[in-house]
């Protein structure tokens, strides 16, 4: 398996993971009642943190393997993921930005921000384990 | 409704040439092993300069070495 592929994995894995706890913890504090400000900002510092120390063992992993060797076929993989995931991420953002302010504020814009995020990371990553697994046409 | 698809003889061509390996091939002409496997299996479609310079390695024509085939799918 390629390095790029196994940052992959470890990413969709990691993305999964974290944002799943992390809106299975908001929905919980919220059916408690409206969650205090410091709940929804520890929540979210733990959520990020946490993606913080997948991006420093990537990083460090990376580092200790030397430079990844990347021909054509992981540039144009890397390239169509990118482009993907831009399109979903854009459609979120719209819909966030644009349409949310006039139903929605506070931490539910914030909320399906993250969400947007998340899904767009996890289209990302899914698509080049994908694209290495299936093959790819350009 | 014909189903075309890029099909290729590395692998008998590697043969040919002493049992070349993938990652010699691979080396010879600028990419990964993995994308020598990749490109053998059908997994992907190479870049124009890339599918030359596999035929140059082998001192082929293009059309030796890569071929438009089409096949009828119901």
């Amino acid at each position: 398996m390629l390095v790029q592929e196994r940052f992959a994995w470890v990413w969709v894995c990691a993305l999964a993971v974290i944002f799943g706890l992390y809106f299975g913890t908001v929905a919980y504090i919220e059916s408690g009642g409206s969650p205090s400000m410091g709940q929804q900002i520890g929540v979210l510092a733990a959520a990020l943190s946490s993606l913080g120390i997948v991006a420093a063992g990537t990083w460090l992993a990376g580092r200790l393997r030397g430079p990844a060797e990347r021909d054509e076929r992981d540039k144009a993989i890397a390239s169509r993921s990118s482009a993907i995931a831009y399109n979903v991420l854009m459609t979120g953002m719209i819909l966030v930005g644009v349409v949310m302010p006039f139903s929605n504020g506070g931490w539910s814009i914030v909320h399906a921000a993250l969400l947007a995020i998340a899904i767009a990371e996890i289209v990302h990553h899914g698509m080049i384990v994908v694209s290495y697994r299936r093959g790819w046409h350009g | 409704m014909a189903d075309r698809r890029l099909t290729n003889h590395i692998r008998t061509l590697r043969f040919m040439a002493g049992e070349m390996t993938q990652a010699e091939l691979g080396e010879r002409v600028g990419v990964t092993r993995q994308t020598i496997a990749a490109v053998e299996a059908g997994k992907y479609s190479p870049s124009l300069e890339c599918a030359f310079r596999i035929a140059e390695v082998f001192g082929k024509p293009l059309e030796d070495v890569f071929s438009w085939s089409t096949s009828e799918r119901a």
